[in-house]
């Protein structure tokens, strides 16, 4: 069964007459449409798979900075696009939103029907958290853990397993198996177990949700799961007192322990 | 590894190939290019570096951002938009190309990018000019070489990860498509990033394979390249024999007036420091400085010879060097390849000098300019120098390795062949050998 033919991923579309076009949209996403307001209080409790496409510009041509970087803020996990004209006019307040955390901007010219603009909606999924992810990670992963590391971050955000982790890479469940053990990473289920927890995390520190409302908007079914699973990987102590950084450095210490095994294998193998 | 002849088509590797269209990295399409260029180029190159990724994913991918109405609209804006014409000139081409983009030619696309790489890298901006150069490896992918290229810059700027991604990349589709001089090229280039970032028996491996590839194909030139590169390697790793080897085949495989005979000979002096003969290097680098123009290879020479004029306890030679290499460092800047390996050669010699202040300061910013970066073994120097620095401790010079007769042997003719390739001074006829 297609995933997103059960949970489409929720696009929360600014009411303005220049996004009208795209109230529409094709599949894996669903629009809707709020205002200022609406679209700010959604976000606050949106699932970290779910888009917000802004207009920032008013219809009398006024630039929204304010109300756009409200929205930004209201929580840093779920990506944000502004739809802009690439026109120099709009250079200085546009790199003002990316500098106030925008994840991305998309041209208003081009990316104005359902289908030009999927590109760009797609390209965005899980950017606030990869962005996070990349920032902590150890500079000794390879470049092949950090893309498989990437994959799992975009898996949990859409609540997948091991056979979406696979199905994202167009490859067998083993064949990743196989990779992640070559590249010194956890087997795919425990390494979705650590980005689901770190997303978590994320939430608790970056919004204003509870951590009931965190651990449903990463797919837990309720916060006790999600604890379990922090005990898991963390040991004992209260969830409330982990934070993103002191799993991240948990995790640093798995992958240096599994990279140093992935070398002697590949010693012993070329002894042998 | 599967080996054959393919005119068309990739190998199915998805996990090489997911980088960086089909799972994106963490940060904006183009983000450099907002920082680094004036607006009205900015949002010009922008829009086209995002429309050839786009093209380059496949048109079933795309959807119809494509559509022959826009793309005209903007070959239009791309004319007007008062843009200098050696940036105008690829934009342009690349515009009409996406009017139709089924018959667009990825050579043609690639060509462009690869234009637009060259202006970027005249104006200093060096993260746009790593866009576009992705941008053509991507547009035509079957093209190794393409690939190597945004390798190698990536690399040189220090983003190893991305580096090793696209050096991987190249050799799988060098090798797919039988291109044994871009293969070699690749894993010479994956062999030095690893040795860069300190898996060094990551580095060997790869270095191995491209030694023996060169030999097996005849590619002369890769061979010596390759072959200096393990005498690097070697002396990096301490294995001061096989270094030697390496140094004395590679002297065999250049011919004389070869440009790179004299960073070779650079580093047979830098290698016979680490093997206590401080005094022959010093004569051979004092012999080499005359014959580097660049700033950045003269400042290398001038800081190895600061180094040995530490172990040698030469003052002369030390106060000789050091104002240049000082002026040079200001004029370049910073660049993590380039500059901390100087820095860390001049600090450590400065604390040979007993210039204790100077040599905290370099010594410091050395550890400040790669720590982070990923460049193995500059740091641990520079924090065990620094260590005797603080505690006014000299630092040891390098002691004379024993040798074999056989190593005394391969030393030896080094010496010769150096001496065919530059002209030593007389000092160095007066008995200090290796």
């Amino acid at each position: 069964m297609d995933h997103f033919a059960e949970n489409p991923r929720r696009v929360l579309l600014l009411d303005s007459p220049r996004l009208a076009a795209l109230r529409t949209l094709p599949a894996p996403f669903a629009a809707e449409t709020l205002g200022w307001g609406d679209l700010r209080r959604a976000v606050v409790r949106a699932a970290p798979s779910s888009v917000v496409v802004l207009d920032p510009f008013a219809e009398d041509g006024e630039w929204l900075d304010g109300r756009a970087l409200e929205v930004i803020a209201a929580c840093r996990m779920v990506p944000t696009v502004a739809v802009v004209p690439f026109r120099v006019e709009a250079f200085v307040n546009v790199r003002a939103l990316l500098r106030g955390g925008l994840t991305e901007i998309a041209d208003a010219e081009m990316e104005n029907t359902p289908q030009a603009i999927r590109l760009r909606l797609l390209s965005v999924h899980a950017q606030p958290f990869k962005r996070r992810l990349e920032a902590e990670l150890s500079r000794f992963a390879s470049a092949n853990a950090r893309t498989l590391l990437r994959g799992a971050a975009e898996v949990s955000v859409d609540g997948g397993g091991a056979m979406e982790l696979a199905r994202r890479f167009d490859a067998q469940e083993r064949t990743v198996a196989g990779w992640c053990r070559r590249e010194g990473l956890p087997a795919p289920r425990r390494l979705l177990a650590w980005t689901r927890v770190l997303l978590v995390l994320l939430l608790l520190e970056e919004s204003e949700r509870s951590m009931i409302g965190s651990a449903r908007a990463a797919g837990y079914a309720t916060d006790y799961t999600f604890r379990r699973a922090l005990r898991e990987l963390l040991g004992d102590g209260g969830a409330r007192e982990r934070s993103f950084a002191e799993a991240m450095a948990a995790l640093n210490g798995e992958l240096r322990d599994l990279r140093e095994q992935a070398r002697r294998r590949a010693r012993g193998s070329r002894v042998a | 590894m599967k080996h054959r002849r393919n005119e068309d088509g990739l190998p199915r590797s998805p996990l090489d190939f997911a980088h960086p269209l089909e799972v994106r990295g963490p940060e904006m399409e183009g983000a450099a290019i907002l920082e680094e260029v004036a607006p009205a180029a900015a949002l010009t190159l922008l829009k086209t570096l995002r429309l050839v990724n786009a093209w380059s994913r496949g048109m079933d991918v795309v959807g119809d951002l494509l559509r022959c109405k826009q793309m005209s609209i903007w070959e239009e804006d791309a004319l007007l938009a008062g843009i200098e014409e050696r940036l105008w000139a690829p934009v342009a081409v690349i515009a009409s190309a996406m009017k139709t983009p089924t018959r667009a030619d990825p050579r043609e696309i690639a060509k462009c990018c690869s234009a637009v790489t060259e202006w970027a890298l005249e104006q200093g901006a060096e993260g746009t000019a790593l866009h576009f150069a992705e941008a053509a490896a991507l547009a035509w992918p079957e093209n190794a070489r393409y690939a190597w290229v945004a390798g190698r810059m990536l690399r040189n700027a220090g983003r190893f990860s991305e580096a090793e991604s696209w050096l991987r990349r190249a050799a799988r589709v060098a090798t797919w498509r039988d291109d044994r001089e871009a293969r070699d090229l690749a894993l010479n280039s994956l062999g030095n990033l690893y040795a860069q970032t300190g898996r060094f028996a990551d580095a060997q491996r790869c270095l191995d394979h491209a030694f023996n590839a060169a030999r097996r194909y005849r590619l002369r030139d890769r061979e010596s390249a390759v072959t200096h590169d393990l005498l690097m390697l070697h002396a990096f790793t301490g294995r001061w024999h096989h270094a030697e080897e390496m140094a004395l085949r590679a002297f065999d495989l250049h011919p004389p007036d070869h440009p790179n005979v004299l960073k070779l000979a650079h580093d047979t002096a830098q290698l016979w420091i680490e093997t206590g003969c401080a005094d022959l290097s010093l004569t051979i680098l004092y012999t080499l400085l005359p014959r580097f123009q660049a700033p950045e290879e003269r400042l290398r020479v001038l800081a190895s010879t600061i180094y040995a004029a530490g172990f040698a306890d030469d003052r002369t030679a030390y106060d000789a060097a050091l104002p240049e290499a000082r002026q040079i460092m200001a004029d370049i800047g910073d660049s993590p390849g380039t500059l901390s390996w100087a820095l860390l050669d001049i600090g450590i010699g400065a604390a040979c000098m007993g210039d204790w202040e100077y040599a905290a300061e370099t010594l410091t910013f050395t550890l400040a300019s790669t720590q982070g970066a990923g460049i193995q073994g500059v740091e641990a120097k520079a924090e065990a120098a620094l260590e005797s620095v603080s505690r006014r401790t000299r630092i040891q010079a390098p002691r004379r390795i024993d040798r074999t007769r056989s190593s005394q042997h391969t030393a030896d003719s080094l010496l010769a062949a150096l001496r065919i390739a530059v002209p030593i001074g007389p000092a160095a006829d007066a008995g200090s050998g290796v």
